[in-house]
């Protein structure tokens, strides 16, 4: 979709009680997540091996999630295949590799590959919505996770696969991932008042009326869900780098399942959302050394407590506070 | 025929229900054209297939000769149909001005800075750009969904009876801002309603529908006199 056609749609904000903390302009926003992402590339640094590791994985999952904050966040469409996209943006450079191709090669390949399934994917399952395109995704992960796991020529099965190295030494790759981090929630924020990113929003609200106000609303959700998917393989890309052997358990039917989780924890259709949410998901049983059946059983409870106590998320929350300390100010 | 709007055997069937059977019309350019009838009778669902709500099983429609039949909604929007419903419907969380930004932006063709005080004003609404829509009144909220539809600069507007819900006073004011409209924008109206009264008083030419079927047409007055038009409404 060009952009030139549209009109002024750059300065689009359509939130009719935008956040407090959403009043700087965009040159704000972008410096603001820059700094986040050089502050982040210290704390990875700078911090012991274990919090590092446990940083980076937070990290790769923000990307994974903010990809998903597109369809999921923008559009409203609760896609639970992201872990299928990811897994595949791992599996995809991995196997490219091995094949011969260079590193940056098999990056464009795994995210193309993971595009195409979006593609397809979304083809199919665009035209349902709410809990049926729920259940949809989550079936197409699962039929990923089913390939990933059983065909062993090729994924070597449950055993998994060792990635080469595609970059200069550690200290390049502790840059890559904040920066990757940041530049996905500064696409998420450039996306979000474009006219791709406001049409994905006229969805969310009312898809009928969507339509009938001109937004080819097929289109726009192909495009935010192919976008999602493309963001999804970057974080697979990564994750393989990182941990330098992958296999099936990290990319299991149920991860897309907990990356929507992520996303509605932290605040679904926020900049910051993917990164609070992944913070607590990932980094909570990481830090606390629960074994992962514990872990995703904390990641479902504080799903249901969120959703019940916040259901905007930790970001809304965290607009409250703000708001809060403004009146207290105000009367001050 | 060579009308503005020329629909020639436009059918649709709802499993095995005939709610739009074989209706040819046309309207000319910059007319407010009524279509009455009792419940049932298939207005809405016509209305639905000249938006693109619906696509017809049989029959043409052309919009200044272009087929506008088979087109899928936003792309009749994109053609400068634009139409309202019977349900207020609008992006409730957002500001008035908000959502007529967005109908506004929704085509694909550049304009210039859309003027939202002006669009308000016609509609009545002056001022109220800022108002949540969730805050709007019934009435407000059907002046909103006609505001949200002319943003798109539409040729032709298709209002699904606009005045329900609507005490006297608001139909009556209602009656003149839908002229207004016309005068202002030059836009052709078809509007919906089974409320002869406010009918009678607005459109200059009336199909009259009774079970999918065009029952008779012609001015107010022809249609008021009209004894098949009279018995399909005392059920006759």
């Amino acid at each position: 979709m060009s952009e030139s056609h549209a009109p002024r749609a750059g300065a689009l904000d359509l939130a009719a009680a935008p956040s407090p903390l959403n009043r700087f302009g965009p040159a704000r926003d972008y410096f603001g997540i820059a700094l986040l992402g050089i502050g982040l590339w210290l704390l990875v640094v700078e911090t012991n091996a274990f919090y590092s590791s446990v940083l980076a994985t937070i990290l790769i999952w923000t990307i994974a999630t903010g990809g998903l904050n597109i369809i999921a966040g923008l559009g409203g469409y609760p896609s639970l295949v992201q872990g299928a996209f990811y897994g595949i943006g791992a599996y995809g450079s991995a196997l490219a590799m091995k094949w011969g191709q260079p590193f940056w090669a098999s990056c464009f390949e795994a995210v193309g590959a993971a595009s195409l399934l979006g593609l397809v994917i979304g083809l199919v399952f665009s035209r349902t919505r709410g809990q049926y395109f729920a259940i949809g995704t989550m079936f197409s992960g699962l039929a990923v996770a089913l390939v990933l796991n059983n065909w062993r020529m090729l994924t070597n099965g449950q055993l998994g696969i060792s990635v080469d190295f595609g970059f200069a030494d550690m200290d390049q790759l502790n840059i890559v991932i904040p920066a990757a981090a940041a530049l996905t929630l500064a696409i998420f924020r450039f996306v979000s008042r474009r006219r791709l990113g406001w049409r994905l929003q006229t969805i969310l609200e009312d898809e009928d009326l969507a339509e009938h106000i001109g937004v080819p609303t097929a289109r726009t959700k192909l495009t935010g869900f192919v976008l999602s998917a493309a963001i999804g393989a970057v974080a697979g890309v990564l994750i393989g780098q990182y941990n330098g052997t992958i296999s099936p358990d990290l990319f299991d039917y149920y991860v897309g399942f907990v990356m929507f989780v992520a996303l509605s924890v932290g605040g679904a259709g926020r900049v910051l959302g993917p990164l609070l949410g992944s913070a607590f998901i990932v980094g909570i049983p990481d830090l606390l050394n629960l074994s992962s059946g514990i872990g995703l059983l904390i990641a479902g409870l504080i799903f249901v407590l969120v959703i019940i106590l916040i259901p905007g998320g930790f970001m809304s929350a965290l607009d409250a506070l703000v708001r809060w300390v403004a009146m207290k100010a105000a009367r001050r | 025929m060579s009308g503005f709007l020329e629909v020639e055997g436009a059918s649709k069937t709802f499993g095995g229900v005939r709610a739009v059977d074989a209706v040819d019309f046309s309207v000319d350019e910059g007319k407010i054209y009524g279509v009455i009838g009792p419940n049932g009778s298939g207005k809405t669902t016509l209305l639905g297939l000249l938006s693109g709500t619906y696509r017809p099983d049989r029959g043409v429609i052309r919009l200044n000769g272009r087929r506008l039949d088979g087109l899928s909604a936003h792309r009749t929007v994109q053609a400068g149909v634009a139409r309202t419903f019977q349900t207020s419907r609008l992006f409730y969380r957002w500001s008035l001005a908000a959502n007529l930004t967005a109908a506004a932006a929704a085509r694909p063709i550049a304009r210039g800075e859309e003027d939202h005080s002006a669009l308000l004003g016609l509609v009545g609404l002056a001022g109220r750009g800022d108002a949540e829509c969730l805050s709007l009144s019934n009435a407000e909220r059907r002046l909103a969904m006609i505001a949200v539809a002319l943003a798109t600069r539409p040729h032709l507007l298709l209002l699904d009876e606009p005045a329900v819900g609507m005490s006297p006073k608001e139909t009556a004011a209602l009656a003149g801002i839908i002229r207004r409209i016309r005068d202002d924008r030059g836009v052709t109206i078809i509007v919906v309603e089974h409320n002869m009264h406010f009918m009678m008083g607005m459109a200059e030419w009336i199909m009259a529908m009774r079970a999918g079927r065009k029952l008779a047409e012609g001015t107010p007055a022809e249609i008021r006199a009209n004894a098949d038009v009279v018995a399909a409404y005392l059920g006759g």
